[in-house]
C-alpha cells in the first residue's frame, strides 16, 4: 500500500493545489464580517493538503514493506479462479463507450449493441441467445420506461 | 402531532402505498439475495420509477426495498454460503451448516421470523424516539446545526475507514465537489469553468449511482459469469421449539441492531457480529455456534433488520443519514421536494409519519412475501450475470438521465464510478464522500450563517451548548480508533510479558 499511497497522495495534492489556486480568484467578501464564497474552499484546500502530506508520510514509511511496482497491481482473490482484471477493464471501457454513444445514437440504438458486447465479454457465447436477449431486453426497457412510466429517454444527435 | 400521526397512518395505508411497499419488498428480497447486487443497487435501479410517483408512494416503494434487502441478504448466505449483502455475512456461520445438514428451510424460516421481529422492534423505537428527538432538534440554531452535521461527518470519517487520514480525505474531497456551482448564500458561481451544467452544481444522485453501481458492476465483471444453484429445502415456518430457542438471541440482536443503526456510519457488519458474539456468550451451549444452530442465525438476522429502523431515526429527525441506503433515501426525498430533518415533522407532519408507518408495512410485506414467495424467489439465484450486468447499467443510465434530462449527469455518473474504483485501489472508503455530498452544502451554509450572525467571531461554536456537545462528540469519535488501537497494543504487550516467565 506504500507506493499506492504515494501515487494517490501526489495526484490528490496536485489536484488540490489547482483547486486552491482557483479558490484565490473567488470574491473575498460580500458583506461585512461574513465569510465570502472563498472561505469554505480555502478551508477544504488547507485540510486536504495537510491530510495528503500525512498520506505521503504514511506511504514513505510503508515503502519498506512494499512489494515494489507490484504493489500498484490490483489484488486478485485466490478463491475465484475465474477472476479476470482484463474482463473487468474491457467491461468498464465498453460502459464508457456506451455512455458516449448514447449522446450520438440514443438509448434505442446504442443499448442493444452494448448488451450484446457486454454479454459476450461476460462469457455468453451462444449467438442465438446473445442476439435474442440483446434485442428483446433493451426493447422491453425502452417501451416500459417511455410508454408506461413516461420518462424521457436519452435521444441521440444522429439517430433519435 | 396526534392528528399528523393519524393522517400519516392513513397515507401509509392507501392502497397505492401498500402496493408500492409490497412490490418494493419483493424487489428488495431479490436484490438483497443476489450476490453482487446490494440493497443500495436495488434502490438505485428503482430510482427512475419514483419520479412518476407521489412522494408518499415513492418513499413507500424505497422503504420496501430497504426492508426487503435486509432480509433477502440472508437467503444466499444460508443456501449457497455467499452473503447477499455485507450485513448477512454472520448468517453464513450457522445458516450454511444448517443447509448442509438438510435443514435449509428451518434456517430460512428462523431468519425470516428473526428479521421481522428485529424490524418490528426498531419500528417501535423509531415511532417513540423520532417525535421526541424532533422536539429537541427544533431548538437548534445555525451553530448547533453546523455542530450536528460536523459530528455526522466525523463519525463516518472515523469509522468507515481503516485509516482516519483516508476517511477524512474522502470527506474533504466530497466537500470539494460540493463547492462546485452556485454559492449557497450569495449565489457567486464557483469552479464552473463557464459551463451552464456546472452552475447547478453536481447533483448527488448521479454521483451516488456512480460511486456505488459502477464498482459493483466492475467487481461482478471481474468475478465472471457464476451460476449459483439454489438448494432444496423442506418446511419453512419455524416450529414452536425453535421460536422458544431464538427469543433471547432475537432480543439481543434487535437491541444491538437498533442502537448501532442510530449511530451514523457504524454499519451493519458491526451490529451483526456483535449480536452474534453476545448471543453465543449468553447461550447454554456456546460450542454449538458455528456448527449450525438456529440461535446463530436468529441473532445476526434480527440485528440486520433492526439496523434499518435505527438508521431511519437520525435520517428523519436530524437529516443525517446513518448509512449509504438512508443517504439514497434522503436523495429520493429531496427529489420530491421533501428535506428530511426536524422541520419535516412540523411542515409536512402527515408525510413524515407516513414514512414511519410505511416502514412498518415494509417489514410486514417483507415477512409475508418471503414466506409466500421464497421457493420462487430463490430460483432467481440462477440468473446469469451476463444478463444481469447490462440490465443494471441500462437502468443506471435511465435513472440518471431522467433526473434532469441531461447527458452531463451520465458523464458525472461515469466520472464518479472511476473515482470509486480509484478509491478502492487506494483503500479509501466512498461512504464519507457520499455523506459529504449529501450534507456538504448544509455544513457550509450553517457555518457561514453562524459566523455572519456572530460577526465573524468563531467563539460562537464553543459558546453554544449544543454545538459544543456535538464538537466534543466529534473529538471523541476521532480519538476512539486511536484508543482502540492503543488498547489492542497494550493487551498484546501484557500477553507477551506474561508469557516470558512461563517460557523461562
Amino acid at each position: 500500500m506504500g507506493l499506492r499511497n504515494i501515487v494517490g497522495g501526489v495526484v490528490i495534492l496536485g489536484f488540490t493545489l489547482y483547486y486552491g489556486g482557483l479558490a484565490t480568484l473567488l470574491p473575498k467578501r460580500t458583506t461585512t464580517d461574513a465569510p465570502g464564497p472563498h472561505f469554505f474552499p480555502y478551508l477544504i484546500s488547507i485540510s486536504i493538503i495537510a491530510l495528503t502530506l500525512m498520506l505521503l508520510i504514511q506511504g514513505v514509511r510503508g515503502l519498506k514493506n512494499s512489494g515494489g511496482l507490484a504493489d500498484l497491481r490490483p489484488e486478485k482473490p485466490s478463491t475465484n479462479e475465474n477472476f479476470s482484471i482484463a474482463r473487468a477493464a474491457a467491461g468498464l471501457l465498453l460502459t464508457g463507450l456506451y455512455f458516449f454513444a448514447l449522446s450520438m445514437f440514443g438509448f434505442f440504438w446504442s443499448t442493444p449493441v452494448f448488451f450484446a458486447a457486454l454479454m459476450w465479454v461476460t462469457g455468453e457465447r451462444r449467438p442465438l441467445v446473445l442476439l435474442a436477449l440483446a434485442i428483446i431486453v433493451p426493447m422491453f426497457l425502452f417501451f416500459l420506461f417511455r410508454d408506461l412510466f413516461q420518462l424521457p429517454l436519452p435521444r441521440g444527435s444522429f439517430l433519435g | 402531532m396526534n392528528g399528523d400521526l393519524l393522517q400519516g397512518f392513513y397515507l401509509a395505508l392507501a392502497p397505492t402505498s401498500i402496493l408500492a411497499t409490497a412490490l418494493g419488498a419483493l424487489h428488495g428480497l431479490i436484490c438483497g439475495m443476489m450476490p453482487g447486487l446490494t440493497t443500495s443497487a436495488g434502490i438505485i435501479i428503482l430510482f427512475p420509477v419514483t419520479f412518476i410517483l407521489e412522494p408518499t408512494t415513492a418513499v413507500a416503494l424505497l422503504l420496501g426495498v430497504f426492508a426487503g434487502g435486509m432480509t433477502g441478504g440472508s437467503f444466499a448466505a444460508i443456501l449457497i454460503n455467499i452473503p447477499g449483502s455485507p450485513s448477512a455475512s454472520a448468517t453464513t456461520m450457522d445458516g450454511f451448516p444448517l443447509t448442509q445438514k438438510g435443514e435449509a428451510g428451518r434456517a430460512l424460516g428462523v431468519s425470516i421470523v428473526s428479521s421481522f421481529t428485529g424490524g418490528l422492534f426498531s419500528f417501535f423505537c423509531l415511532l417513540l424516539i423520532a417525535p421526541q428527538l424532533t422536539k429537541v432538534a427544533l431548538q437548534f440554531r445555525a451553530a448547533d446545526l453546523f455542530g450536528l452535521v460536523f459530528f455526522g461527518m466525523s463519525v463516518i470519517s472515523a469509522f468507515a475507514a481503516k485509516s482516519l487520514v483516508k476517511g477524512l480525505l474522502s470527506t474533504f474531497l466530497g466537500l470539494m465537489i460540493v463547492t462546485v456551482g452556485m454559492d449557497p448564500l450569495v449565489g457567486t458561481a464557483r469552479f464552473t469553468f463557464g459551463d451552464v451544467n456546472m452552475l447547478a452544481g453536481i447533483h448527488f444522485i448521479p454521483a451516488l449511482v456512480g460511486l456505488f453501481a459502477i464498482p459493483e458492476i466492475v467487481a461482478n465483471l471481474a468475478e465472471g459469469n457464476i451460476r449459483s444453484v439454489a438448494s432444496r429445502f423442506g418446511r419453512v415456518f419455524p416450529s414452536w421449539a425453535d421460536i422458544k430457542k431464538i427469543r433471547l438471541p432475537v432480543a439481543i440482536g434487535s437491541m444491538v441492531g437498533t442502537f448501532v443503526g442510530i449511530l451514523p456510519g457504524a454499519g451493519g457488519p458491526i451490529a451483526v457480529f456483535v449480536s452474534y458474539d453476545y448471543a453465543q456468550k449468553v447461550n447454554k451451549e456456546p460450542e454449538q455456534f458455528g456448527k449450525g444452530c438456529v440461535e446463530g442465525v436468529a441473532a445476526p438476522e434480527s440485528a440486520n433488520s433492526s439496523i434499518a429502523g435505527g438508521a431511519l431515526i437520525p435520517m428523519m429527525t436530524l437529516g443525517i443519514p446513518g448509512d449509504p441506503i438512508t443517504a439514497i433515501l434522503i436523495g429520493a426525498l429531496l427529489v420530491h421536494g421533501m428535506a428530511p430533518g426536524p422541520l419535516l415533522f412540523v411542515e409536512q407532519g402527515p408525510f413524515a409519519f407516513s414514512v414511519l408507518f410505511s416502514y412498518f408495512i415494509a417489514i410486514c410485506s417483507t415477512a409475508t412475501g418471503a414466506f409466500l414467495g421464497l421457493r420462487v424467489i430463490v430460483k432467481l439465484l440462477s440468473i446469469p450475470r451476463s444478463l444481469l450486468l447490462p440490465i443494471i447499467v441500462a437502468l443506471c443510465v435511465l435513472g440518471t438521465y431522467a433526473l434532469r434530462n441531461s447527458f452531463f449527469d451520465i458523464y458525472v455518473m461515469f466520472f464518479f464510478g472511476l473515482v470509486a474504483l480509484s478509491f478502492k485501489w487506494l483503500d479509501i472508503p466512498v461512504v464519507p464522500m457520499l455523506l459529504a455530498l449529501v450534507l456538504g452544502r448544509q455544513l457550509e451554509e450553517h457555518m457561514r450563517v453562524a459566523l455572519a450572525a456572530s460577526k465573524g467571531d468563531i467563539s460562537i461554536f464553543f459558546t453554544s451548548p449544543w454545538c459544543l456537545f456535538f464538537l466534543c462528540l466529534s473529538v471523541i469519535s476521532f480519538a476512539w480508533p486511536f484508543f482502540l488501537e492503543w488498547r489492542v497494543k497494550k493487551k498484546a504487550l501484557e500477553k507477551a510479558s506474561a508469557s516470558v516467565p512461563s517460557s523461562l
